[in-house]
């Protein structure tokens, strides 16, 4: 099939409806199969039903956790004009990650495995999470009243991805006798979404909303920041304003997904870049259509690690790296071996 | 009448060094003002001055007004700056490039029944730039003169009537050297105020209504560009003798459009 938007005398055009049908059609071919696909079978006479609303809450929070860290990758990727930019570059997944560590560490040894405040004991750590992104945004935010620019930006979040990860490091160490702890501990850094019921599914349908609206909204503005900031300036972008808000949205969508799915690696740096090629850069077409390759294709996985033929399954921030790193690594041979423009 | 673009005292510090030193200057609509001046004398620093790019002080006015009153969206569509290169990333179109200019215009709602329609304000951009073929190539795998071709649509799509050039003939054979200074005499016939960093010095003179010198930051001349770019002058600020001599001198062919 001929790529739409490069062909021939480097043409770009808007992707055809072809490819947009056809994206549609395979990332809800996914959902059917996520469905459909499992060990036991949904017509597996006196538990289709319970089996059926499983399910249907895993593919959700899958899907709604790939969508939003595609989004969130699209965002990043235009936010530090760096294609192979990836979330995880701001610190906030490793924030939400260490946040929701947190959350386990108090819930088991402070609260003895129940609730507090009213809240159910299963969703202390998607609010732990939360709570770990919003302090990396907090963060960020901080150092961006300071001082502006991307190079800033993304020191800071190095800087704050290092932090919390060396912080999630240490509880796990810490914590080694506690076998169901540290097993848990895993699953959040390893992304899991096995467990997911009705209120993680609404969790991160909220988030996910939260985040995504204002960022399709924000196409226009994207679309105007793939030049340099300076250009980005005389053409009526307040960069500083934009790039804030944007930093929030993409905070939001990423405390989301690592809320409910845990740490689900590559999805925010392979698909938007995957799709480019067939796409286009415009993030009018982009945004949505990275949302919902991303859902489709962490759905797929998802389906993979369920019938991995283990006892347990495979985490599925393992098998996205599995998947992710090669194609992120033939992406960087490609861009580094593209031509240097002719004067 | 005010000046298009108006300037008084302007200046830039960059760690306690002045890379802007109480400059003033000013040009009219139908005006080129050439900036002139040595490698590193602060005529890049000036321009983005000029826009408010860089924190200065000092004032700029565009069409009477202050420009630090100005909103973002205000400000690009009345100063367009045309940078010497763009870092656009790969895959954009010359076509997206110049909707770009657009993005000021659709921000402003109540603006938007009075613009024209942002179609026709890019397509007649890009006829005025003679891109109108290339519109659905990639920008990044265009020629250095093609892609300075787009950056004056995208200004001009913007609708500023003070266009702002950073070296805008840097790097570009005679043709097309020849072809950006018939395009800047086009603009002010049409009334369009032009401010450029030039390099050579025998374009200021044929080209430019004004000039202003600028070395280590500082203004030695501003004026007619015969007066500005007087032998003294010169030789003050680059070292260097003027010899009059008979030069090669080039027109464009029937060829280009």
């Amino acid at each position: 099939m001929a790529r739409p938007t490069r062909s021939s005398g480097d043409a770009v055009r808007a992707p055809s409806l072809g490819i947009v049908v056809g994206l549609i059609v395979a990332a809800f071919s996914c959902a059917a199969v996520g469905l459909v696909v499992g060990r036991a079978g949904l017509l597996d006479t006196g538990r289709d039903g319970l089996l059926l609303e499983l399910r249907a809450c895993r593919v959700a929070t899958a899907w709604l956790c790939g969508g939003a860290l595609a989004l969130a990758g699209a965002v990043v990727q235009t936010l530090f004009r760096n294609p192979l930019a990836s979330p995880e570059i701001l610190g906030v997944s490793s924030g939400a990650t260490l946040g929701a560590h947190l959350a386990l560490l108090f819930s088991v040894f402070w609260l003895g495995g129940n609730g507090a405040f009213g809240v159910a004991p299963e969703m202390l750590i998607p609010i732990g999470a939360t709570c770990g992104a919003l302090l990396a945004l907090l963060v960020l935010l901080a150092v961006m009243a300071l001082q502006e620019g991307p190079l800033a930006l993304l020191l800071t979040g190095y800087a704050l991805m290092s932090l919390f990860s060396g912080a999630s490091a240490f509880l796990t160490s810490v914590t080694q006798h506690a076998w169901e702890l540290n097993r848990a501990f895993a699953a959040l850094s390893q992304g899991d979404i096995s467990g997911a019921g009705p209120r993680q599914v609404l969790l991160v349908l909220i988030m996910t909303l939260g985040g995504a609206l204002p960022v399709l909204l924000s196409h226009d503005t994207l679309d105007v920041l793939l030049t340099s900031e300076d250009e980005a300036r005389t053409l009526g972008v307040d960069v500083t304003r934009a790039r804030s808000w944007l930093v929030v949205w993409v905070a939001l969508l990423t405390a989301g997904a690592v809320a409910v799915g845990g740490s689900v690696a590559f999805v925010g740096l392979v698909v938007p870049h995957a799709l480019r090629p067939w796409v286009g850069v415009r993030h009018r077409y982009l945004l949505p259509l990275a949302f919902v390759a991303g859902g489709g294709f962490v759905v797929l996985c998802d389906v993979a690690c369920r019938i991995a033929p283990t006892r347990q399954g495979i985490p599925l921030g393992i098998f996205t790296s599995f998947i992710g790193a090669p194609i992120f690594l033939r992406m960087l041979l490609k861009q580094l071996r593209r031509p240097v423009p002719h004067a | 009448m005010p000046n298009a673009l108006r300037a008084e005292q302007l200046s830039v510090h960059w760690d306690q060094r002045a890379a802007v030193d109480a400059v003033s200057l000013h040009v009219d609509y139908g005006q080129l003002l050439a900036i002139a001046g040595p490698n590193a004398a602060g005529k890049s620093t000036l321009l983005k001055a000029l826009l408010g790019l860089v924190p200065s002080s000092g004032t700029v006015s565009v069409a009477g007004a202050q420009l630090s009153q100005l909103s973002a969206a205000e400000r690009a569509r009345t100063l367009a700056y045309i940078p010497q290169r763009s870092a656009t990333m790969p895959g954009v179109s010359v076509l997206d490039v110049v909707s770009q200019a657009r993005y000021a215009h659709r921000t402003q709602r109540a603006r938007l029944g009075a613009a024209p329609s942002h179609a026709s304000a890019v397509a007649s951009a890009l006829e005025h730039a003679e891109l109108s073929q290339l519109a659905e190539r990639a920008f990044d795998t265009l020629s250095g003169g093609e892609q300075r071709r787009v950056l004056i649509a995208r200004a001009l799509a913007t609708g500023a009537r003070v266009l702002l050039f950073d070296e805008p003939t840097a790097g570009l054979d005679i043709a097309q050297v020849l072809r950006f200074f018939r395009l800047t005499e086009r603009l002010r016939a049409e009334g369009h105020a032009l401010i450029s960093v030039l390099h050579d010095l025998g374009d200021v003179r044929r080209h430019a209504d004004t000039a202003l010198l600028l070395d280590a930051g500082r203004c030695v001349q501003f004026g007619s560009a015969a007066s500005v770019l007087s032998s003294e002058h010169i030789a003050r600020v680059y070292g260097v003798h003027v010899h009059e001599s008979v030069a090669l001198d080039f027109s464009l062919e029937g060829r280009w459009p």
